[in-house]
């Protein structure tokens, strides 16, 4: 606004300079997450224009893709809560080990539609692939149980480090040390 | 004392002839105050007599025979004598401790003697006897013949004899001492000796055993000082001198009392109404030469009086008569006060200062201007005697009466310019107040030293001063240093006050703390070595160091004065004062140059160690501790203060402590956290896990990408 009524009066356009470098950090960040933003943009734009241009010229593929993939679709689009990076991985990863044996089988197979048609009606096939899935799911139900354990096991021994220092500090300066209240 | 020619005196002459057989190493001669080292002694002695006081190593003093005649109001003599060279007489005088001597009289004669006076010859600081107190002894030629009182026997002495014998010894002795700006303020008929037992040359005692004036009774002082105090009346100029001189000759001359029966105050009146040579000499005409030189000496105006020149031209005959004036000291009619008359001004100050709240009275009731302009018409008022004088009628309704004392004494600056300060019965010539404030601590009366700080406000003697001053050039001159003295005294401080003020106006007294009875500290090093010995005892240090021992060291050594003020700046907070009080001894044992004070450093050093045990921190404390013990056995103060800055020390343990109480807190919190029951559900548990799985995932993927497109 300031702009717009600099140039209406015919003056130079100036940028208030308030808060300083505070403010320049600040501009700086939002440029950041404009970008990131532009590049995603950009990443989906290419991703569909790929899938669009298999989808024009190997269709069977595509579609092994649309099918194989969904779950790690599924979650790209959806999921949105807390620690999504390393749970996408773990859900893609497994995902895409899974669906890799049977693309790469189609993708050397002569007839590619007939291959396509006989891995969708092999309920084996789904059982890899979604069963792979799964277990990348039931690894992630259960990461954070293990990782209590281990927690817990690794805090007993840091308490034990923490009591060490502290008594050190009362044998250094006293009981007085420990204190109540502020100062 | 009184000085009055008297029959009886007894004149013991100093001993003269053998030698004593005190032996070269003189046993039990010191010359500090820690001079209680007994004489060394090989083995046990088994008569037990005290060791032989010897002076300078040369001068043998027996305090088992005192010499009357040579005592004096600073001192008490005894006889002495010079081991090298028996045919020199000499006496010792045991000085007083609370009467100031004249230390710059002392040096000057010491360095450089004058004819015609008996001048000192040594001086130190002795123990007298194996447990007696230590006192300054000084020795000083004694005169082979009596005094000359002692020698006359009531007799008088012929006008030729004085103008022959006693008139030239007097004006030489006089004129080496006023050249050198010295009075000698000790002239009278007892001072006066014989050089030897024929008779012949006259010899002047000593002059500065005590303040100026001290020994002399009030006949022999001109008439503005004879009014002060004794110990009160101020070095003077050589006019003084004259004066004394003229009254010893009207003496001598009369061969009886200066002013027959009359009492001291009648005397003093009829000089004032008659003039000093009249009331002096009863009345008594004094014909010829002699009486032209006896009017010129006593003369009462100071202008008028004789110099040494006149005195020298008398000698020659060559004299020139000078006219008896009388001041215009008359009011012009006389004023009424107490039911009496009074035509003379300095009589009526002297009155109103016998009974100060009638006369504040009497003032306050007065239309002063009106007052002043029938009475006191050769002046005239001006606003500065106004406003100084600040005469209210309001009365003074305190206990203390402090307001109507102070009236009565500037009022009496008013009345008589050139006379003494009359404040609360003691009168003070404005050049003695040095001498008058020795007097006042020596009478250890704390209402009397409290009247003397109320001396020193504002509406007292430097109002009294402003008013003097308008007449008095000389006190005039004094005016700003006296004010700035008030305001010493007045300020609040250790390095400051009444203490500070006697300290520093007196530069030859030593320090009367009661601290050290039995002891002569007259100098920093004396005081060191003093508290080092005192320190042997047990008892607090902080206790021990009193008003006096601070303001000694304030007025001795003016750069330890902001050291003294922190002493006693926070007497609340022992650390603080501890701290400083390291600090000033530091700074005396590094200015004395003493290298060790081994009881004092022990001392301080017991006094540091509780408040090094109060440090929190534990390795600080012990290091400090065990630090302590070896700096204590090292007798240095400086190393001491060097090594244990108090206060750094205990601002870095509180530092450290309150960043260890941070940290201890922080590893608290910290301690807490980990304390708790880890949950699935807790975001550290839950990162790790999804990171751990996501981990593993990629391991799985990379591993099926290689088995499906690398390995076949």
């Amino acid at each position: 606004m300031a702009k717009k009524a600099a140039k209406t009066s015919g003056a130079r356009p100036t940028v208030a300079i308030s808060g300083g470098k505070a403010a320049n950090a600040g501009r700086r960040k939002t440029r950041k997450a404009g970008n990131s933003k532009g590049l995603r943009h950009f990443l989906l734009f290419v991703g569909y224009a790929s899938f669009g241009a298999l989808l024009l010229f190997e269709p069977t593929m595509a579609a092994l893709i649309v099918v194989g993939l969904a779950p790690s679709l599924v979650a790209l689009f959806f999921d949105h809560g807390a620690f999504r990076r390393p749970r996408l991985i773990t859900l893609c990863c497994f995902n895409l080990a899974g669906f890799l044996p049977y693309f790469a089988r189609l993708l050397n197979a002569h007839d590619r539609v007939g291959e396509f048609f006989s891995m969708i009606t092999d309920i084996y096939v789904w059982a890899v692939i979604y069963g792979a899935t799964a277990l990348g799911a039931g690894l992630l139900w259960i990461g954070p149980f293990l990782a209590a354990i281990v927690l817990q096991a690794l805090n007993d021994e840091r308490i034990k480090e923490v009591e060490k220092r502290q008594l050190a500090l009362v044998k250094e300066w006293g009981a007085e040390v420990k204190g109540s209240g502020a100062g | 004392m009184d000085n009055q020619l008297a029959a009886t005196e007894q004149h013991v002459p100093p001993q003269s002839g053998k030698t004593s057989s005190v032996p070269d190493k003189a046993e039990g001669a010191h010359k500090s105050a820690s001079a209680e080292r007994a004489a060394p002694t090989r083995g046990k002695q088994t008569d037990r007599q005290p060791p032989p006081l010897v002076v300078e190593g040369r001068y043998a003093v027996d305090l088992k025979r005192p010499l009357p005649a040579f005592d004096r109001a600073g001192g008490q003599a005894f006889a002495a004598q010079d081991i090298k060279d028996a045919s020199r007489l000499v006496y010792a005088l045991v000085q007083r401790k609370a009467v100031p001597q004249r230390k710059d009289v002392v040096t000057g004669l010491r360095g450089d003697p004058v004819s015609n006076l008996l001048n000192p010859l040594a001086q130190g600081v002795y123990r007298l006897g194996t447990k007696g107190p230590a006192r300054l002894i000084t020795i000083i030629e004694a005169p082979a013949g009596p005094s000359l009182a002692g020698a006359l026997k009531g007799h008088s002495i012929s006008p030729q004899i004085l103008r022959k014998l006693v008139v030239p010894a007097a004006v030489r002795m006089l004129s080496a001492l006023h050249a050198r700006k010295i009075t000698h303020r000790a002239i009278f008929p007892e001072n006066l000796f014989f050089a030897n037992t024929e008779g012949g040359e006259i010899v002047f005692g000593e002059c500065f055993s005590g303040p100026p004036g001290i020994d002399l009774a009030a006949c022999y002082e001109p008439l503005d000082r004879a009014m002060a105090d004794p110990s009160a009346r101020g070095p003077a100029g050589p006019e003084a001198d004259l004066f004394s001189l003229g009254a010893t000759l009207l003496a001598c001359y009369l061969g009886r009392p200066l002013g027959g029966r009359r009492d001291p105050e009648s005397l003093m009146r009829a000089r004032i109404a008659q003039g000093s040579f009249w009331a002096l000499s009863g009345g008594e005409e004094i014909p010829g030469l002699l009486g032209m030189l006896l009017r010129g000496l006593l003369n009462d105006d100071p202008e008028e009086r004789w110099t040494l020149e006149d005195v020298e031209a008398w000698t020659e005959n060559a004299a020139r008569p000078r006219r008896v004036l009388n001041l215009s000291w008359t009011f012009a009619r006389p004023v009424t006060f107490m039911r009496q008359n009074f035509s003379d001004r300095r009589m009526l100050a002297q009155e109103f200062a016998r009974h100060p709240l009638e006369a504040a009275r009497w003032l306050r009731a007065l239309d002063f201007n009106l007052w002043f302009q029938t009475y006191l018409t050769a002046e005239t008022l001006t606003e500065k005697i106004e406003k100084h004088l600040n005469l209210h009628a309001e009365p003074d309704l305190s206990s203390t009466h402090h307001g109507d004392h102070a009236l009565v004494c500037r009022f009496a600056a008013l009345l008589d310019p050139f006379g003494p300060l009359r404040w609360r019965g003691r009168h003070i010539m404005p050049d003695a107040i040095g001498s008058a404030l020795a007097n006042a601590f020596a009478e250890r009366d704390e209402h009397v030293l409290d009247d003397m700080r109320h001396f020193f406000d504002q509406g007292v003697m430097p109002a009294a001063v402003e008013i003097m001053g308008e007449h008095n050039t000389e006190v005039q001159k004094l005016a700003f240093d006296l004010g700035q003295l008030a305001q010493l005294v007045r300020a609040k401080g250790a390095d400051k006050g009444l203490e500070r003020a006697l300290y520093e106006l007196n530069p030859a007294l030593p320090c009367l703390s009661p601290v050290f009875k039995g002891l002569w500290v007259g100098s920093i090093k004396e005081l060191l070595e003093a508290l080092d010995r005192l320190a042997e005892k047990p008892g607090n240090l902080l206790h021990i160091i009193d008003t006096h021992i601070l303001a000694f060291i304030a007025a001795r050594e003016h750069g330890a004065a902001s050291l003294v003020a922190a002493v006693r700046a926070t007497p609340k907070d022992q650390r603080r004062t501890l701290a400083a009080l390291i600090e000033l001894l530091r700074y005396l044992q590094d200015k004395s140059r003493l290298t060790k004070l081994p009881h004092l450093t022990t001392r301080l050093a017991d006094l540091l160690r509780p408040e090094l045990g109060k440090l929190k921190g534990r390795k600080r404390r012990e290091k400090s501790l065990a630090m302590l013990k070896e700096v204590a056995e090292s007798g240095s103060i400086l190393k001491l203060a060097k090594i244990f800055d108090l206060l750094a020390i205990a601002r870095a343990d509180a530092q450290g402590f309150q960043q260890a109480r941070w940290r201890y807190r922080q590893l608290e919190g910290r301690r807490k956290h980990f304390s708790r029951k880890v949950l699935p559900s807790d975001p550290e548990a839950r990162a790790l896990g999804y990171r751990a799985a996501s981990v593993i995932a990629v391991i799985a993927l990379m591993l099926t990408a290689t088995v499906v497109f690398i390995v076949p």
